[in-house]
């Protein structure tokens, strides 16, 4: 008897597949603004989304947008990555050492209720008005999300594979590297996935504040000029580049570091 | 033949605390000793403390009254569950505990050895329960041990893989002197592994019987000492209806 040939046919949802999916809602999002512009008949309240890729594409020619976008963007991650190394470290020695999360538990309510504008405003007076009080003002900020999302990683660390680890003694730079840490990746993916959206934030009010230069200062003169077609080239130019960083970069490693979840 | 202890083991009481204060006796009075060579049977129903007794050999609970002395010396340990990296493959698990400074071993051999297809390159999700077991027990077998701890070993496997597993283990003993200690509610299969079986019973569990079994080849005497253990251990005349791990039933049928 000759064998049977099985063809498994997916079921049609009636949507599209999720990357159409994408496309299509940010194609609807520029519609939407393109009518609300022209419904608004007022080009200085709310440009459309030519005149705005125009002078954006113009302050590209030029060199300013580039180059404020460079700062902005090493600001943010100067930022990200202090307040990851700092969360991260201390959330997960707070996830394995109780004594020590019953220090830091605290500190890290008070910073998570802290508001944003003390932080930065005394970095501003303590450090200077200066890069490396920017970037300290937005790590405070960042880290205790960070050494929240760690600590509840480092709690749970599957017990039974610390005691294989254990039993055969293996060296703690290998139980670190093989053991603990693939299990971290996931709240290390989630929490940098969700401080970047963050951070980078942050760092507009941050240079906005106190700094003569990025993305924040440049939104501040054109506010302060009523330039609505300024503001919005420089901020949704900023906001797609992290975007892409987003889609690009932690996404794809964030299913990455998933990867066994879903396997096991 | 067995050689100078290498393994020793004195529990005078373990008890597992529970909230407020509460505390429940789980063993007591608890002493054996063990030297190379060996095949050491826990045996006891299902949830008397055999687990609990390993956990304190191994160093994993330090939460009893007493002593543990084992040497210095390489481990090897099949959990009751797999305990596999779920994110290595079988291979990469196997070379996860290879010691420092020993050479690779041959992970075809080593997975032969445990009766296992070539599986090297599936992740564990990809196994059944008993393939990844014998995958832990491929594991503490990779390592050369000296001293191997065999946790409910065959407990998902049918018994015509759980003896060849047996033989095989009893095989390696005699070739290299390992010391095995094995906890089994499985009277036969303590009687084909072991050179000695510890009989663990009563509440709290105590150590009852300590009783060398005959050699293997020796089969009437083997027989006598099957009849022997069924006589005097209610527990193993129940033939394992214990298993769901219940704690009440010595109480109406004293067990000794």
């Amino acid at each position: 008897m000759a064998d049977r040939a099985y063809r498994v046919e997916r079921p049609a949802y009636g949507f599209p597949a999720p990357g159409a999916s994408r496309t299509v809602s940010l194609v609807a999002l520029v519609l939407i603004w393109w009518a609300a512009a022209y419904l608004a008949k007022s080009p200085q309240l709310l440009p459309g989304p030519v005149p705005v890729v125009i002078f954006a594409w113009r302050q590209i020619l030029d060199g300013a947008l580039p180059w404020n976008v460079a700062i902005t963007l090493w600001r943010v991650a100067a930022a990200f990555i202090t307040a990851m190394l700092f969360g991260g470290v201390l959330g997960y020695l707070a996830g394995r050492f109780r004594r020590l999360d019953a220090l830091l538990d605290p500190w890290a309510v008070v910073a998570l209720n802290l508001p944003l504008l003390v932080v930065v405003v005394l970095a501003y007076i303590w450090v200077g008005l200066n890069d490396t009080a920017a970037i300290i003002a937005v790590a405070i900020a960042k880290a205790p999300t960070v050494f929240v999302t760690i600590r509840e990683g480092a709690r749970a660390l599957d017990q039974g594979l610390e005691e294989v680890g254990f039993v055969y003694r293996l060296p703690l730079s290998r139980r670190l590297r093989q053991i603990e840490l693939p299990q971290l990746l996931p709240f290390v993916a989630a929490s940098a996935r969700s401080g970047l959206s963050i951070t980078w934030k942050i760092v507009l009010v941050v240079e906005l504040l106190g700094r003569p230069n990025g993305i924040g200062f440049v939104l501040n003169l054109y506010f302060q000029n009523f330039d609505v077609t300024g503001v919005l080239a420089y901020g949704l130019t900023f906001a797609a580049i992290m975007l892409v960083v987003e889609t690009a970069v932690l996404q794809p490693w964030e299913r990455h570091t998933n990867a066994w979840r879903r396997r096991a | 033949m067995p050689g100078a202890a290498v393994l020793e083991v004195q529990i005078r009481a373990k008890d597992f605390r529970a909230s407020r204060g509460v505390t429940r006796p789980i063993l007591r009075d608890i002493s054996f000793g063990a030297a190379a060579g060996e095949v050491l049977a826990l045996l006891g129903r299902s949830g008397i403390g055999k687990s609990t007794i390993l956990r304190i050999t191994l160093g994993l609970d330090a939460d009893f009254e007493g002593r543990v002395e084992v040497l210095p010396t390489q481990l090897g340990v099949m959990f009751q569950e797999p305990r596999l990296l779920p994110w290595l493959s079988v291979e990469d698990n196997l070379r996860l505990v290879r010691p420092d400074g020993v050479p690779e071993p041959d992970i075809a051999v080593v997975l032969n050895d445990a009766l296992l297809p070539p599986v090297q390159k599936l992740l564990p999700s990809a196994l059944s329960l008993g393939m990844a077991r014998r995958v832990a027990l491929a594991r503490a077998l990779a390592v050369d041990p000296a001293i191997l701890v065999l946790d409910e070993p065959f407990a998902s496997l049918d018994q015509n893989l759980a003896a060849a597993l047996g033989a095989r283990i009893v095989d390696r003993v005699r070739r290299r002197g390992t010391l095995v200690l094995l906890s089994t509610h499985d009277m036969d299969q303590a009687l084909a592994m072991a050179t000695r079986i510890l009989v663990i019973a009563n509440e709290p569990a105590t150590l009852v019987a300590d009783i060398a079994t005959p050699a293997h080849d020796d089969g009437a005497a083997h027989i006598r000492l099957r009849q022997d253990l069924l006589t005097r251990f209610a527990f193993l005349r129940r033939n394992g209806a214990d298993a769901d791990g219940r704690a009440d039933e010595p109480k109406q049928t004293p067990e000794i």
